[in-house]
């Protein structure tokens, strides 16, 4: 099919609307936007803002799938929308709403400040007894080292898998998928000493045992990071710990 | 003013699609191992009830219905165990020599492992039998 | 108005320079009470679409004076050379600091930091992070800003005007996007981060976010925008998009091919291209890795012979990475692979990537000193937004995630210094100029208004007034042309019609504030670059080709003013580097 035939055709959007200042109950507003080949719903919504309905509302900025903020229910499924082609969801209509599992402030916008407290809660930094100065040096890491947590620093904190997880929709105080797995990263660093500090919270009943291992995070996860692996291996590791307690000794190599 | 929609829940999230049916599947799976060891429970009782009882066990246990039951307990260990083997280098990545194991030979390694104690189980069963 | 807010340091702009000033801030003072104010979430910040990595000398093989020399020629020498030795100097300093916070750098086999070659550069000295490094950057600095509790952040804030009283920059006003409450934001110092303005042209590597806003503010607080002539574009974006196709993919050996197949670089005193099997390919500061503004210019010219591929989003030439094979695509730009295949649908690996010339980057930017300190007392500047300058006429690749940290610190420490030894405000004052700026905005777009124009209208014609105007070759009628639109938009600007008068998080009436900077900055582009009559960096017109030190060796200062900005010139400070002809290729 070349653009110019697909030019003139147009497909239907759905969208999810809600105003905090009128509204009782949301609702859903159809629109009927240009079918491009390359076009992205974002492209599409934009295409809406700019010349038919300025009063739509929603989260953008890279456009290029790494800034995390465009983040929506695409047909039901948790998408990055830069990153949600058109051509995928064709004939239409394509029903667009805000991610699940939060409160919405307005249309597409969703309420973060739960996330983001979490998101500090996991003490996502470098805790060291002794910091080294700076005039000497890096920290070594080598780069089988690296990759032990190179994986689960790629998270651009979208939220997609927090609109996967079951777990997460129905028990708020639930960390969830993505900022537990920031700190098994931190925890897996090798220049990084914080790991008790974080096991109070981690290890918790809000932790990674509300997590039933549904393992739709990971299925959704634009950049790969694996939140569900993430949280099975400090299961692991939290149960190894448990057992190794009522050792004695500690075994060589299980200490930190 | 009605200000920011709260949360919202549904009961329904496990017909969401395939995956989470799944889900819910491999979470009733452990009802049918329950199930299984009531079979088992039952079966020690009667061994110890005597060769009579034995030998009515036995029978019970030809009837269509159980074979059925044991059917549908065989398909959900079948299922747990596919799921979980799955999912073994999501809980425990290797490393040889620094450099990560792929995914799916850790996978293959846990089936195979799986393969071969059915197939000592088999043995030990002909042997016996 | 809902009661004001108090801080010693407001830094405004959560990038990766606004998370540096925080972090600077707060570790030297921690009873400082320090604030963040953002249009965004920082960890939506433009920072991280930064591919390729941060330039320091680390390896032993490298030089400072080096480093200082390539960034001096990159800049045509309009860099002020003591500023860039401050710069170089401390770049290694800031890379190992951000490695101790956790920025997880690639690595060689014996744990040591890994570096790799760049653009313009003599010796390899860019620090990456496969081809992700401003991401982990960012992410980096905002975990690490988390475990400094006396930081109030206010996200999703939009400031839109300084509080100045006193002669001394004594807050900001900002609209709450939450509540569309406007709030005065009082601070004994504050410090603009709020990034450049590669939106007020069509076709830019910018995200949507980067609309000049803090220029803008100090623009019109009297404050001068420095060598806003000087815009950068990246020689490698997707064409349609512009997404980015980082320089790293040049730098890991990538070529540049015409329709004709040939490299054609050779052909623009670039120097001889080796075989991509030469164990010495790429060569430093040749070729491929000549510098971007050489690079953007000799495509225009190749497109001018006719030896550019035609698309439906206009020409492209060919990015070649197939000889470097799928497993070290893989490794070191994977990014990049990802990027192609859904954005321009082909497989590197398979391949060629189309690409083209796209605005990028802002040399230009508020005046500041090597401080970050500008001519408003209480008012500080870094990053993109500020000119200090060491990127002169063109920025040299790999700089400019370093200026974000070396320039970040500094302004947060002489900032919070300055905050310190100026304690008073005057609140009545302040409070007055917020409400004024409450009612202007108010008046300006949430009445409903019969008639008016679309956003979306105006920022399209003042994009394409930029690119005709102020692209990669520019001339005196062009550029007149130029001013003469933006003057005419403006005024149309005073006349928008928004679809919504709401207040709850009105992205609309975020997008008209932002339209009033693009045009502030459009307007400081345009002025400065028709005021400019010689070719230099960036900087290129064809009515005056050659490079004239003997009148332009001097930073362009845009005034606003009613009409017509004024225009001004200082002079660039020259240290141990006279100004010498700029070569590539030898």
């Amino acid at each position: 099919m070349t653009s110019e035939a697909t030019a003139a055709r147009t497909v239907t959007l759905e969208v999810f609307r809600y105003h905090p200042e009128r509204d009782e109950e949301p609702s859903f507003q159809s629109y009927e936007v240009p079918y491009r080949e390359e076009w992205v719903v974002l492209d599409a919504l934009n295409w809406l803002k700019d010349e038919v309905d300025g009063t739509l509302s929603y989260r953008w900025s890279c456009r290029m799938g790494v800034c995390g903020s465009c983040g929506m229910m695409v047909n039901g499924l948790p998408r990055l929308t830069c990153n949600a082609f058109l051509r995928e969801f064709l004939p239409g209509p394509i029903r667009v709403e805000p991610l699940r599992g939060f409160p919405v402030e307005r249309d597409m916008v969703t309420v973060l400040d739960d996330f983001m407290g979490k998101l500090t809660e996991v003490k996502p930094w470098i805790i060291r007894e002794q910091e080294q100065p700076v005039e000497e040096g890096e920290y070594r890491q080598t780069p089988s080292q690296l990759a032990d947590f190179k994986q689960f620093s790629m998270c651009i904190n979208c939220m997609l898998c927090y609109a996967a997880c079951p777990v997460y929709e129905h028990e708020e105080e639930f960390i969830g998928p993505a900022a537990l797995a920031l700190a098994q990263r931190y925890n897996l660093d090798s220049r990084d000493q914080g790991n008790e500090q974080r096991q109070r919270l981690i290890w918790s009943d809000e932790g990674i045992w509300d997590c039933t291992f549904v393992g739709e995070c990971s299925a959704v996860c634009p950049k790969n990071v694996d939140p569900a692996g993430a949280i099975q291996q400090a299961k692991v590791e939290a149960t190894n710990s448990f057992f190794l307690s009522f050792l004695p000794f500690t075994p060589p190599g299980m200490g930190r | 003013m009605p200000g920011p929609l709260p949360r919202r829940k549904s009961n329904a999230w496990w017909n969401r699609g395939w995956p989470y049916r799944i889900i819910l599947l491999r979470e009733l799976s452990a009802v049918a191992v329950a199930g299984y060891m009531v079979l088992l429970l039952l079966l020690v009782c009667n061994v110890r009830g005597g060769e009579g009882a034995f030998a009515d066990h036995l029978e019970v246990l030809q009837s269509p219905l159980l074979w059925l039951v044991h059917a549908i307990i065989l398909g959900f260990a079948q299922l747990h165990t596919t799921t979980w083997f799955r999912l073994v280098p999501k809980a425990m990545p290797l490393k040889l020599g620094g450099r990560r194991v792929p995914d799916e030979l850790i996978v293959a390694g846990a089936f195979g492992g799986w393969l071969a104690v059915s197939a000592v189980v088999l043995v030990i069963f002909l042997v016996v039998a | 108005m809902a009661d004001d807010l108090q801080h010693d340091l407001l830094i405004v702009g959560g990038g990766g320079a606004g998370l540096r000033a925080v972090i600077a801030a707060a570790d030297a003072y921690p009873d400082l009470a320090v604030a963040m104010l953002s249009k965004g979430y920082p960890i939506r910040s433009h920072t991280l679409s930064a591919e390729g990595g941060p330039a320091a000398v680390i390896k032993e093989n490298d030089s400072l004076e080096d480093h200082i020399h390539d960034t001096i020629s990159g800049a045509d020498w309009l860099a002020d050379q003591d500023a860039v030795e401050a710069f170089v100097r401390e770049a290694p300093g800031e890379m190992v600091q951000l490695e101790h916070w956790g920025c997880p750098w690639s690595r060689e086999e014996d744990g040591s930091v890994a570096v790799r070659p760049f653009g313009g550069m003599r010796i390899r000295r860019t620090w990456y992070a496969a081809d992700k490094t401003g991401f982990h950057m960012l992410h980096a600095l905002f975990q690490t800003s988390l475990k400094h509790t006396q930081v109030t952040r206010y996200d999703e804030w939009f400031a839109t005007r300084l509080l100045v009283e006193d002669g001394r920059c004594q807050g900001v006003a900002a609209v709450e996007l939450r509540t569309g409450v406007m709030r005065v934001v009082r601070a004994k110092a504050v410090i603009l981060c709020t990034g450049g303005g590669g939106r007020v042209f069509p076709f830019t590597t910018n995200a949507a976010i980067k609309t000049g806003d803090g220029m803008a503010m100090a623009y019109r607080a009297g404050v001068a925008l420095k060598d806003m002539e000087f815009v950068q574009y990246h020689p490698t974006g997707l064409p349609g998009t512009g997404i980015l196709i980082t320089e790293a993919a040049r730098g890991e050996g990538g070529i540049l091919v015409n329709t004709e197949g040939r490299r054609y670089l050779q052909d623009y005193n670039l120097g001889e291209p080796l075989d991509v099997s030469d164990p010495s390919h790429p060569q430093l500061r040749t070729m491929e890795l000549g510098p971007r503004d050489k690079l953007s210019q000799a495509f225009m010219k190749e497109q001018e012979a006719g030896r550019v591929f035609e698309g439906e989003y206009g020409t492209y030439t060919h990015l070649d990475v197939r000889h470097l094979g799928e497993r070290l695509i893989n490794e070191r730009i994977p990014f990049v692979r990802e990027l192609a295949k859904d954005y321009a649908g082909i497989d590197p690996v398979h391949a060629p990537i189309p690409v083209r010339p796209v605005v990028h980057y802002m040399m230009g930017g508020i005046d500041t000193d090597m401080e970050g300190a500008t001519s408003l007392p209480g008012l500080y500047a870094a990053g993109e937004c500020a000119c200090v300058s060491i990127n002169g006429a063109n920025r040299l690749g790999s700089n400019s995630l370093t200026e974000l940290l070396v320039f970040g610190r500094r302004a947060g420490h002489a900032a919070a210094v300055w905050a310190q030894e100026h304690p008073e405000f005057d609140q009545a004052s302040l409070r007055a100029q917020g409400a004024d700026e409450q009612e202007r905005i108010a008046s300006s777009y949430l009445r409903p208004r019969e008639g008016g124009e679309r956003i979306a209208a105006i920022r399209r014609e003042l994009n394409e007034a930029m690119e005709d105007g102020a692209g990669v070759y520019r001339d005196g009628a062009r550029l007149q042309a130029a001013t003469e639109t933006i003057a005419e938009l403006r005024g149309r600007a005073s006349h928008l019609a928004l679809d919504d008068h709401s207040h709850s998080f009105n992205t609309e009436l975020t997008a008209a504030l932002e339209l009033e900077s693009l045009l502030d900055v459009g307007e400081a582009v345009a002025h400065s670059a028709l005021a400019r009559t010689e070719s230099r960096g960036s900087h290129q017109r064809t009515d005056h080709p050659e490079r004239d030190d003997e009148n332009f060796l001097r930073h362009s200062l845009a005034y606003r003013a009613d009409g017509a900005p004024r225009i001004e010139y200082s002079d660039v400070t020259i240290t141990s580097w006279p100004p010498a002809e700029r070569t590539y290729g030898s």
